[in-house]
């Protein structure tokens, strides 16, 4: 197998440092397009036109979406770590609680969802199930699990948890959270 | 971690744990003086609210015969603007009745990137940006990416940006 087909799995502290390295570039670029317009000096061309609040707005939006898109990271980083977790002790043959319960389960699924077993309906099922981690847990992340579906297929309907803000740092808790409390 | 605060945090400027809030502000609003000293704020308010003359004259100009056949009128309401450096003022939004149609040419702010002063014209079809570049002149932003391009504008190209904002 190449280099190129190698897995890649990243880690949430990986997102985590990449999201803070964007932030830090939107900050600096603000600060940079606001100082253009303070003291009359020239920009990208994207800015043209536009006054302090239209500035703001621009960069209220950038920010918006990469926290987003650095949710759907986040997340889709767990939905790698629970299914590698799912496949080591599937074919570990563990005598755990939750590697019983997952062998179990694995036996039910059909062919096709053997190599990529169901996250919510199956993995998670499985693990709130089995009771080794906090039930609030497993529906925490469900929450998180929700926002990042909305994200990835084009939010085209009501966006989940839009009574509140949610942050990536709430969803870099609730992940790092599940993970830290699954049985080794 | 703690993201939603951190950026915040990281757009302002890092104190020296000794200098005190107050003395920062007053480190702040001299740099902030500095900066803009020699600039005549008033001046170009002044400059702006002729250049929105210039404007409106021009669109006047080009429908005077329209207006003259009744088939257009043309309104102005006043409105407000408040930026820094330059307080609140008064401007008026020009407005373009044709049947039930309307186009409002609307003042943004003097103080925009790269022009002395920006007007949004909105239709129902379209908007159209208009800046003020050196000269001074109006002029149409027609695109920004991947590079600004703009036109003059004149009875031509705003005879072509009217039809673009309105219905057909």
């Amino acid at each position: 197998m190449s280099f190129l087909r190698q897995p890649k799995p990243q880690s949430i502290d990986d997102i985590r440092d990449w999201y803070e390295g964007v932030v830090e570039s939107l900050v600096h670029h603000r600060a940079a397009v606001h100082n253009a317009l303070r003291i009359g000096g020239m920009t990208e061309p994207r800015f043209v036109g536009m006054a302090a609040g239209d500035i703001d707005a621009f960069f209220v939006a950038q920010r918006n979406n990469l926290d987003q898109l650095a949710i759907m990271n986040l997340v889709a980083s767990a939905e790698a770590s629970l299914l590698m977790d799912f496949k080591r002790r599937v074919e570990g043959n563990f005598k755990d609680r939750l590697s019983k319960a997952y062998a179990m389960h694995h036996r039910t699924l059909p062919l096709g969802q053997k190599v990529r077993p169901p996250l919510d309906h199956g993995i998670l099922e499985q693990l709130k199930a089995a009771g080794v981690v906090p039930a609030h847990f497993v529906s925490r992340f469900r929450d998180v699990l929700r926002l990042r579906h909305w994200i990835a297929h084009g939010r085209y309907w009501a966006q989940p948890l839009a009574n509140r803000a949610y942050l990536p740092d709430e969803a870099y808790h609730t992940i790092a959270t599940l993970l830290a409390a699954l049985p080794p | 971690m703690s993201y939603g605060y951190e950026f915040s945090k990281r757009a302002s400027v890092e104190t020296p744990m000794t200098q005190s809030l107050t003395d920062f502000f007053r480190d702040k609003q001299q740099r902030s003086v500095e900066e803009t000293r020699g600039i005549d704020w008033e001046g170009r308010r002044r400059e702006w609210l002729d250049n929105l003359g210039h404007l409106y004259a021009l669109v006047e100009t080009v429908l005077a015969e329209p207006i003259v056949q009744g088939t257009a009128q043309i309104s102005r309401r006043p409105r407000q603007i408040t930026e820094d450096h330059l307080g609140t003022y008064d401007v008026e939004e020009l407005i373009l009745t044709v049947g039930d149609e309307r186009v409002t040419f609307a003042p943004a702010a003097r103080n925009v990137i790269g022009a002395a002063g920006r007007v949004d014209v909105r239709g129902e079809r379209g908007e159209a940006m208009l800046v003020v570049q050196p000269g001074p002149r109006w002029s149409i932003v027609e695109s920004k990416y991947p590079q600004l391009r703009t036109i003059p504008l004149d009875e031509a190209t705003l005879a072509d940006l009217l039809q673009g904002v309105m219905r057909a």
